[in-house]
């Protein structure tokens, strides 16, 4: 093996660019994080709170793939810092739930739309066809990460 | 985000994009290393070995703190301090053999199953998936700060 400089992206194929693009999402979060003021853990709680609303603590960490009093930890610092409120269930009154606050969700929205808008416009380039060739290609990739972890 | 008019692509990248940080924390417990060693041993492994100026850069962490990983990645024998093949002065960071094969049979695998999933293209069409993954690396990077590798 050399020591080798970080290739240009004109020269990977697709798994390698898949990768450079989970890279690229990667290093985007930190910065995110950086940008609001989180760690990355408590960032990526946001991301499911603001996608899903509210979610029980249980449920939580289960998406984030860490163990329950470590999920606490991150509602214990989201809610220090006014981005989270642990509300009572709606149905269920014995148990809590961990709803986003609506200031919160928009300082975010206002961080990450102009990134997701301009994924969306990387498609505008395509035509109908080569849209379906794309979604099918991810969406087999996705399987292959699903097969080894059934969702959440 | 939930907003009706995301595009599916979009939507799946970020699927994929969660999946498979599971898929890294799978790695790094069959390593038995935390999150940003594992990222550094996954460098070492794709690239070979690194300065570690080179490995601060990639892993954008200050040459202080990719000191601590390389002690934490080398007292788990993950990897090897040795002399610059050329400048003798200068220190490279290699990978072990024996953390490149426990990691290869975690990554081989999954990347042998998603290199498969372009069988079913075409060559044309193959090009098109490449490109699209072109503009989202080049959407992600000018969207970073230009002190970001």
């Amino acid at each position: 093996m050399t020591i080798s400089e970080r290739p240009t992206v004109a020269e990977l194929t697709s798994t390698q660019l898949l990768r450079a693009v989970i890279e690229a999402s990667d290093r985007f979060e930190a910065y995110l994080a950086d940008e609001l003021d989180l760690n990355p853990t408590d960032l990526d709680a946001m991301g499911h709170l603001m996608r899903n609303g509210p979610l029980g603590p249980t449920d939580l960490a289960r998406r984030l793939g860490i163990s329950a009093p470590a999920a606490t930890a991150v509602v214990d610092r989201l809610s220090a810092v006014g981005h989270v409120q642990r509300q009572k269930h709606p149905t269920d009154r014995r148990a809590v739930v961990v709803a986003p606050n609506p200031a919160s969700v928009q300082m975010a929205r206002k961080a990450l739309d102009p990134m997701i808008n301009a994924l969306d416009e990387t498609l505008l380039g395509f035509n109908e066809h080569d849209r379906g060739v794309i979604h099918r290609y991810l969406l087999a990739v996705l399987m292959e990460f699903e097969q080894r972890f059934p969702a959440r | 985000m939930a907003n009706n008019t995301r595009r599916a692509p979009t939507v799946l990248l970020r699927d994929i994009v969660e999946l498979s940080r599971a898929f890294e924390a799978h790695l790094g417990r069959e390593l038995g290393v935390n999150a940003t060693d594992r990222e550094a041993m996954e460098h070492l492994i794709g690239a070979g070995p690194l300065s570690p100026t080179n490995l601060s850069q990639r892993l954008g962490v200050s040459t202080a703190a990719v000191t601590a990983v390389v002690d934490r990645l080398v007292a788990h024998g993950h990897a090897e301090r040795m002399p610059h093949p050329t400048d003798r002065r200068q220190v490279i960071v290699a990978p072990t053999t024996a953390s490149v094969d426990r990691a290869m049979n975690v990554l081989l695998p999954m990347i042998g199953q998603i290199d498969a999933t372009l069988d079913g293209f075409s060559a044309s069409e193959q090009d098109a998936i490449t490109r699209f993954l072109e503009h989202v690396v080049a959407s992600y990077r000018q969207h970073l700060p230009e002190t970001a590798p």
